[in-house]
């Protein structure tokens, strides 16, 4: 009964004191809680930029837990509470003697009536003299910076930040842009390649290159991207180049202009001008087929065709020879550079296809020139001169898809030059897709679009045609700038070359004039004056 | 209705202020020293009282004799007087015509002996006393002869008269229970001694109390129980004392050479109870303990060459270990 009045006591002391503990921790928590916050937002606001919102969540929470657990360990046992109840209700250590007796199970008369005392001792105490401090000043200050926390998470983005957070956005959505566009362009390009093309241009390579250029919010990297692209296509293009054969074509293009054959002279040109598809079709036509049996018109077909191709072998060949006159390997093979698809499987040298052409229609020629009908023995060396024809075709074939590939890659080049004008904020359009479509055209815009009118305006020395820089900038945004009045006794003011050179020639017009002897004083001052006041106008 | 106990508690009290009422009706002032003297008497212990003279020692401890109606013994101290004058000796008698050594009994074969300026006997003197206080007996000539119970020794010595003293030995000090300093009375209390000595009707102190009954208190007293942290503190503040000891004060450690026995926190405990008792509680509390340390401790620090020659005094020490035992 007694004990129980005691323990019913104790209990409620130690209530009493978790409550004040739990108010002092809350009231610690919450402080460090709220300098935290303050000082987590200050620092924020000191570069510039405005508080998260999350980050106030945040710490709410850590303070949360940190709290939780920091009362469940702070929970006072009732041997603390004795000793504080004992010392506040002056009971003499009674309590923690009671206490230290019931632990130890001393029973007798003795601790009955130590009990019994010390029942009747607390039954007459007021709880409430048991006085539990509250942290009024320091929840107060915790408030206070708790408020001041959160009016600093109010404020918006300082100026600075908010510009470069406005540039980082609009490289964001230009990167996404220029993303976007890239792999557009890139799937145009795969669509519009052929199946030669394809052999010398991997799709998968291309996505992969698309694939690497990504959205970003920094410019530098997007530029960078598009540069590591550029670098990519270069050396892709580099890879398909065939400058060797190139060369050859160009030396026999230059000896089958020279023939008397107007044929042969137009297969030439067409070398010239780098036509490898006409070219192919102009050397299918002087191909000297052979039939089983032949008419007399199919003979002199032969006997013409066989003429043209062998001048135009000769020729050819010739033109090669020309290229290694005076090297002492004649048959330099072109070496292929790892990775190029063009050296993957090793091909014969365009020269010595042409000297194989070359003696076959010779072979061919000396044959027609037997007399008599042409035999099974001529058709033989006719489908071989074809077959040589045909594999130089093939080869020719190849370039053209080479030079092809290259136009499109180059293309994209091209349109990757002004991604990067787009993505340093130069140019506000970008046509990366439309201009990857256009390499695949023939020419011109696509249907319905046309130039810029204003580029087909005549020339005008006042408007300097396009000479004119044109600045253009953000109100109270921070950039080099410069700008220049022109003052002119008539005119718009605005300067441009031929009034620049006018006005050079009528400056020193004047100070020769200034110069002279025989001019009065008197007026060699007023034009001084003039040219200074001109001068003071340009220096400010 | 009352338990046992109880009751012994209420008689403990009860017979406790009312010697300490019938000694006030003589002695002024002094109730601290009065009820020390009392609490050290319940507990069967001897106290050594210091204090200049003519501040009522004497009168104190022969008055509390009166009240207590025990065998009064008094030797006043000097340098001359030997062993044999306060213990006994054996004298030559002759009884039926025969010759023997018959025992005679000294001064201390009382209830309580007054040992009136006790240092200025000699030490060897002194030493005559180490036994009667501590086995309650007097052995001579290889027959020991136990003393009367209850047995008290009340010692007196003055601090300032040193010429021709004999500092008592450690030994001889840590057997007194409490060393008690008799302070000059104020003035109200120097008045009232005055009106009731000047006069021709001075107080009649009637015996209160007899021997059984402080032998029953020591006997209720040691009943009280103490708590293991309460013991801990008493052990902390012995402990406290002695340099050598970790925790011990700093000051503890410059300026005391030895520190307080077991025999102290015997003391301790024992007055604590009582303290406990009269303040109607069956449980010893710290503070019961802090109150008589100073007490029971004070003569039993041996203080070092740097603490005598600093003037440190004990009760500053007692004071320092009490504050590091919390």
């Amino acid at each position: 009964m007694n004990s129980t009045a005691i323990e019913i006591f104790l209990h409620a002391v130690r209530r009493r004191l978790d409550g004040g503990a739990r108010r002092q921790v809350m009231a610690r928590v919450l402080l460090a809680a709220a300098v935290t916050a303050v000082a987590w937002a200050l620092a924020w606001r000191v570069f510039g930029y405005a508080a998260p919102r999350p980050g106030y969540a945040v710490v709410a929470g850590v303070a949360a837990v940190v709290a939780a657990v920091w009362i469940l360990l702070d929970r006072c046992g009732l041997r603390y509470a004795a000793g504080v109840a004992d010392r506040i209700f002056d009971l003499k250590d009674g309590l923690g003697s009671w206490l230290d007796f019931q632990s130890a199970g001393l029973q007798g008369e003795i601790y009955q009536l130590n009990e019994r005392y010390l029942a009747h001792q607390v039954a007459g105490l007021d709880l409430a003299r048991l006085r539990i401090p509250r942290p009024r000043k320091v929840f107060v200050a915790a408030l206070v910076l708790t408020i001041s926390a959160l009016l600093l998470g109010v404020l918006p983005h300082g100026e600075g930040v908010r510009n470069r957070l406005a540039r980082e956005e609009l490289a964001a959505q230009r990167s996404a842009e220029l993303d976007q566009q890239v792999k557009a362009a890139v799937e145009e390009i795969i669509k519009a390649l052929s199946e030669d093309e394809r052999k010398l241009l991997d799709p998968g390579e291309l996505r992969k290159w698309a694939k690497e250029v990504g959205v970003t919010r920094d410019a530098r990297e997007s530029e960078k991207q598009l540069a590591r692209l550029e670098q990519q296509i270069d050396k892709a293009m580099h890879g398909l180049e065939a400058r060797q054969d190139e060369a050859v074509l160009k030396l026999a293009a230059g000896e089958l202009a020279k023939s008397a054959l107007s044929d042969v002279r137009q297969l030439g040109k067409q070398l010239a001008a780098r036509n490898f598809d006409q070219a192919v079709r102009d050397l299918k036509a002087m191909k000297p087929a052979a039939k089983s049996k032949m008419t007399p018109e199919d003979v002199a077909q032969l006997r013409n065709n066989a003429g043209k191709s062998r001048d135009m072998a000769q020729r050819m060949a010739d033109g090669a020879r020309r290229r290694h006159f005076g090297k002492l390997n004649p048959s330099n093979k072109p070496q292929g550079k790892p990775g190029d698809p063009a050296a993957e499987q090793p091909q014969q040298a365009m020269d010595e296809m042409l000297e194989e052409l070359d003696g076959a229609a010779r072979e061919l020629a000396k044959e027609l020139e037997k007399p008599g009908e042409p035999g099974e023995q001529t058709g033989a060396m006719a489908d071989k001169m074809d077959g040589k024809m045909d594999e130089l075709g093939k080869r020719m074939g190849q370039l053209d898809a080479r030079q092809k590939a290259t136009g499109k890659l180059d293309a994209l080049r091209r349109g990757l030059g002004e991604a990067r004008e787009f993505a340093q904020g130069k140019t506000s359009s970008l046509g990366l897709a439309r201009s990857a479509a256009e390499s695949n055209q023939p020419g011109g815009l696509e249907p319905g679009k046309g130039t810029d009118a204003t580029r087909r305006e005549e020339r005008d020395a006042f408007k300097d045609n396009g000479n004119l820089a044109e600045l253009k900038g953000r109100q109270n945004a921070a950039g080099p700038s410069s700008s220049t009045v022109e003052s002119a006794a008539s005119g718009s003011g605005i300067a441009g070359r031929a009034n620049v050179a006018k006005q050079r020639e009528f400056k020193q017009q004047l100070e020769a004039l200034v110069h002279r002897d025989d001019i009065p004083e008197s007026l060699k001052l007023g034009v001084r004056e003039y040219f200074e006041k001109v001068h003071e106008t340009d220096g400010h | 209705m009352q338990s046992t106990f109880e009751s012994d508690a209420a008689r403990f009290t009860q017979t406790f202020q009312t010697i300490r009422d019938e000694v006030g009706k003589f002695i002024v002032g002094q109730q601290e020293v009065i009820e020390n003297v009392l609490i050290a008497v319940c507990c069967g212990g001897h106290v050594l009282l210091e204090g200049v003279p003519g501040l009522g020692k004497t009168a104190m401890v022969t008055t509390l004799a009166k009240a207590l109606d025990l065998k009064f013994g008094r030797i006043q101290f000097t340098p001359d007087l030997l062993p044999s004058d306060v213990v006994g000796t054996q004298v030559l008698s002759e009884r039926d015509g025969r010759r023997e050594l018959v025992f005679q009994h000294g001064p201390v074969f009382c209830n309580i002996l007054l040992a009136d300026e006790i240092n200025r006997a000699t030490p060897k003197t002194q030493s005559a006393l180490l036994e009667t206080m501590q086995e309650k007996r007097v052995t001579v000539a290889g027959v020991s002869h136990p003393l009367d119970q209850p047995f008290f020794v009340l010692a007196t010595q003055n601090p300032i008269e040193n010429d021709g003293t004999y500092p008592l030995p450690e030994a001889q000090l840590d057997r007194f229970f409490f060393k008690l300093q008799v302070e000059l009375p104020d003035h109200a209390e120097f008045a009232e001694i005055l009106n009731r000595t000047g006069g021709n009707h001075t107080p009649v102190i009637q015996p209160v109390a007899h021997g059984g009954d402080i032998l029953h208190m020591g006997r209720t007293l040691r009943e009280i129980p103490v708590a293991k942290e309460v013991q801990d503190h008493l052990i902390r503040i012995v402990r406290n004392t002695h340099p050598e000891n970790d925790k011990a004060p700093d000051k503890v450690r410059k300026f005391v050479r030895h520190g307080a026995s077991p025999r102290a926190a015997q003391a301790m405990l024992a007055a604590g109870r009582v303290r406990a008792l009269l303040d109607g509680r069956f449980h010893v509390a710290r503070e019961d303990v802090d109150a008589v340390a100073a007490a029971a401790l004070c003569h039993r620090l041996i203080l070092s060459f740097e603490g005598e020659a600093d003037g440190i005094k004990p009760a500053d020490l007692v004071r320092s270990a009490i504050r590091s035992a919390y």
